[in-house]
């Protein structure tokens, strides 16, 4: 695009958002719709009468039978049951767990908090010393940046349940700092957090340090020292800026991690959360829940993209040009 | 006073065992111009560097005496050169969309100056920096502050770069090869500015591979090869009165009207320099090998080659001159059979080759070959140099090693490089390995993109050397693209033109380049910088 063009548009367009934006959303919303048609697949696929998969281990009784029918409309054409299964979704209800006997709303809506809560603390905690450890330490040859690298590596290596276990035997069970299971307050949160969060701050801090020294490089840098800047204002002006890029690509990858190490974490911790949901409806066979996971894994990972995406276009306005 | 005097300069970098600069002595008075004219790695680059103290990490700085504004540089600390840096010297590098931080927009970049050295009140840095804008030229400084270096064309953002080295008023301005990447309009311009600035009083310290670029603005020029000052003096007089064997070397590659048809590389030195002939080589006037006619071609709705038609006959050379976005490299991609024009035709030997279909084409494709700019883009970083040259004749096998090794020593390489990996190599070692690749399955037609513009000027007279024998013994017919009008003139017969995708002007290169028909070739020859001893 010309820079002619550019000095005539105005707001989101002139910036060149508008475009990017627009084809985001509508990928989102597509994957959304593919992953809501999976789910339904996934329950078509399961060998046996649907009612049949839909009670589960549920007590079964002729009403509950002809409650199922009614609800998911099992006697209607088969395109007809799909396009109401899709317009329940539009209108927020996830159905019922025939086996909870609860709707599964409900349920994602108890168990949901605790995760957030967990997964949000654990990220703060892994980016922040992952930051800490990258500005820190990056561009200086010193015993301290050669730890700092060496810790990291520890930390990427040591999957978060053999991390939650040595973290309880140190500082519940030795020390008794902190509670060793359930989910009072935000002391009970402390331990599962860091277990979860090191794996991120090894990654990140590993990619944080690596972009930090790669632009500190750059002709650029050559030219911002050349005004007499101090190190720290090229850093924090600039060379971050450049070393979020790839950290920032990493942010589906944490999502993966924070909620899959949930699962574990969960466990080792006796914490309440999705991880023990999805847990028993997995083992329980209860399809309800388990759709209703897969569209909210779905819904998140679309989401976190989604905004990993338009943080590129805020980071780097080189991306912003296709109109 | 001396801004700077050094004395007995030397920089080494222990890790890596190299001595970048091994003595050099060099002093800059107020309102002077000193230029450092050398190739790659001669250490002129870190000349200029050190003297703000930005030599890198890792280097050992000694001097017999280094002063900066009559104060000893080499007890300074960070701070003592943070004070320098922007204030008493600004620097400005090659290539602003990477020199400017590429996620900053231009006016933020220019306030930083200001801020650093708290030259302007925070609130008036804003409109400080849209004056120095326009004070390098800069239109719609309002506009452009507010963009980032990639939305500007590469003239303004150069401009931009220089408004941001100038914003503390330093006394002197280092600019480290500051119109390399450039245009040769729009490095005349910067070329203009920069002697603007020179006539406002700044003293100037340019670095430049180019002897015809500083010549036009030096007082004095200083010749580095190997970390080492070859020769220094006036400008007039070394270019005119070269005393140094190197810096007689590096006038005469340099390739012009009057160079045509004799060797550039390798004189006779000792006195007196004779140009040497080229192998006599036949242009087969019959029927012409590639007929272009009446090409059209288009990115999308952008229309980027208009109506271009020339012929190339067997042992021809064709030079496609333009400036960047002139349509040269599509008309190299057409020819080569790599894009569908919209209408027109492109003709190999007399029969159809754009229109027909890719199956019909893949068996003529050895007849038409590339050289590019940038060869090591163009190699598999995996391949060895033997398999890159094998690939083309069928793929690596121990019958065809004689003939990769009969290429690599028609292009002066010696066999044993075969097991070598491009990256190894030097830049002129590579595109020797790429003409040797071009020429494996015996071409009629060599295209030649840029094939010298990343090259140092004593390497492009070898390759240029190695271009024009290839072309005697072989017959070959060359399409020669290059913004360098020197070297363009130096090898084609004919040459077109181009601007905004249409041929402007073409004829015999003589009567094209000294009677320009066409406004915008006499603005071209007009903005190349002239060599005062080019006729050498």
């Amino acid at each position: 695009m010309s820079t002619l063009t550019l000095t005539r548009r105005r707001g989101l367009a002139a910036a060149g958002w508008a475009g990017p934006v627009v084809r985001r959303l509508g990928a989102g919303v597509a994957v959304l719709w593919a992953a809501a048609t999976a789910a339904y697949l996934a329950l078509l696929l399961v060998p046996g009468d649907t009612v049949d998969v839909l009670i589960a281990d549920g007590v079964d009784t002729p009403e509950r039978r002809a409650q199922i029918i009614t609800e998911w409309g099992l006697d209607r054409s088969q395109a007809r049951q799909y396009v109401d299964y899709l317009v329940r979704l539009l209108h927020g209800d996830l159905g019922r767990s025939y086996v909870l006997q609860r709707g599964v709303g409900d349920l994602l809506a108890t168990q949901v908090g605790p995760t957030i809560r967990l997964a949000l603390t654990a990220a703060v905690f892994g980016v922040v010393l992952a930051l800490v450890l990258a500005l820190t330490t990056a561009g200086r040859r010193s015993w301290f940046g050669g730890l700092a690298g060496m810790s990291e590596l520890v930390a990427v290596s040591m999957p978060p349940f053999l991390v939650g276990l040595l973290l309880l035997a140190v500082f519940s069970f030795t020390l008794g700092w902190f509670p060793v299971s359930g989910d009072r307050g935000f002391v009970s949160l402390v331990l599962p957090a860091v277990a979860l969060g090191l794996q991120i701050s090894g990654v990140l801090g590993q990619v944080l340090r690596e972009g930090l020294e790669r632009a500190l490089e750059e002709p650029f840098a050559v030219t911002a020292r050349s005004r007499g800047i101090t190190e720290r204002r090229l850093v924090a002006g600039h060379a971050l800026r450049h070393a979020l890029l790839p950290a920032v690509t990493l942010t589906g990858w944490f999502v993966g991690v924070l909620f899959g190490g949930a699962i574990i974490v969960e466990a080792v911790f006796g914490r309440p959360g999705l991880g023990q949901l999805t847990l028993s409806a997995v083992t329980g066979k209860d399809m309800p829940v388990v759709m209703a996971l897969i569209l909210l894994s779905a819904v998140v990972y679309v989401t976190v993209s989604t905004i990993v995406d338009l943080s590129y276009l805020l980071i780097d306005p080189r991306l912003r040009r296709s109109g | 006073m001396s801004l700077i005097e050094v004395e007995d300069l030397r920089v080494a970098f222990p890790k890596a065992g190299v001595q970048a600069v091994r003595g050099v002595s060099l002093s800059i008075a107020e309102g002077e111009c000193v230029a450092i004219v050398g190739e790659s790695g001669s250490g002129k680059s870190v000349t200029a560097r050190t003297l703000v103290g930005l030599t890198g990490p890792g280097a050992t700085v000694t001097a017999g005496r280094f002063s900066v504004k009559g104060r000893d540089a080499l007890r300074f600390g960070q701070r003592g050169w943070r004070r320098l840096r922007g204030r008493f010297a600004g620097l400005v590098l090659q290539d602003a969309l990477v020199s400017l931080d590429p996620l900053r927009r231009v006016g933020d970049e220019i306030a930083e100056v200001l801020a650093a050295h708290d030259v302007v009140p925070r609130a008036g840095r804003a409109a400080k920096a849209l004056e120095l804008l326009e004070a390098v030229g800069v239109p719609e400084p309002e506009l452009r502050a507010r963009q980032y270096a990639h939305q500007l064309s590469g003239g303004l953002r150069q401009r931009a770069l220089i408004a941001s080295a100038i914003a503390a008023d330093p006394p002197l301005l280092i600019a480290d090869e500051p119109t390399t990447a450039l245009d040769v309009t729009v490095q005349a311009q910067i070329l203009r500015l920069l002697a603007a600035r020179k006539a406002q009083g700044t003293a100037l310290l340019m670095i430049s591979h180019d002897l015809a670029v500083v010549s036009s603005i030096a007082d004095r020029v200083l010749v580095m090869k190997d970390g080492v000052v070859v020769e220094e003096g006036p400008t007039a007089r070394v270019l005119s009165d070269p005393d140094d064997d190197y810096t007689k070397l590096l006038l005469a590659a340099v390739p012009s009207a009057a160079s045509r048809g004799t060797r550039l590389s390798a004189i006779a030195t000792g006195g007196v320099s004779l140009r040497t002939p080229l192998p006599e080589r036949k242009v087969d006037h019959g029927s012409p090998v590639v007929e272009v006619s009446r090409l059209c071609a288009a990115y999308g709705p952008r229309k980027v080659v208009d109506d271009v038609s020339f012929e190339v006959h067997a042992g021809e050379t064709v030079g496609i001159v333009g400036e960047s976005g002139s349509g040269k490299t599509t008309v190299a991609r057409l020819v080569l059979g790599l894009m569908t024009p919209v209408s027109g035709q492109v003709r190999l030997n007399g029969t159809p080759w754009s229109t027909v279909s890719e199956r019909e084409r893949r068996p003529r494709r050895s007849s038409v070959q590339l050289i590019s700019q940038n060869p090591l883009d163009s190699f598999d970083p995996r391949y060895t140099v033997g398999r890159l040259i094998a690939e083309p004749l069928g793929g690596p096998s121990r019958e065809r090693r004689d003939r990769v090794a009969e290429l690599l020593a028609r292009v002066g390489l010696p066999a044993d490089l075969m097991t070598s990996h491009p990256r190894r190599l030097s830049g002129g070692q590579r595109q020797r390995v790429a003409i040797a690749r071009a020429l494996a399955p015996q071409p009629q037609v060599l295209v030649c993109d840029e094939p010298v513009s990343a090259l140092d000027v004593s390497i492009q007279a070898q390759v240029l050397d190695l271009l024009g024998e290839i072309q005697a013994a072989d017959g070959t017919a060359l399409i020669f693209i290059s913004h360098d009008l020197g070297v363009v003139h130096h090898i084609s017969d004919r040459v077109l033109v181009m601007r905004d995708g249409q041929v402007v002007e073409d004829g015999h290169v003589d009567e094209v380049f000294f009677l320009p028909k066409h406004d915008y070739t006499r603005e071209l020859l007009g903005a190349v910088p002239k060599l005062v001893s080019a006729e050498l």
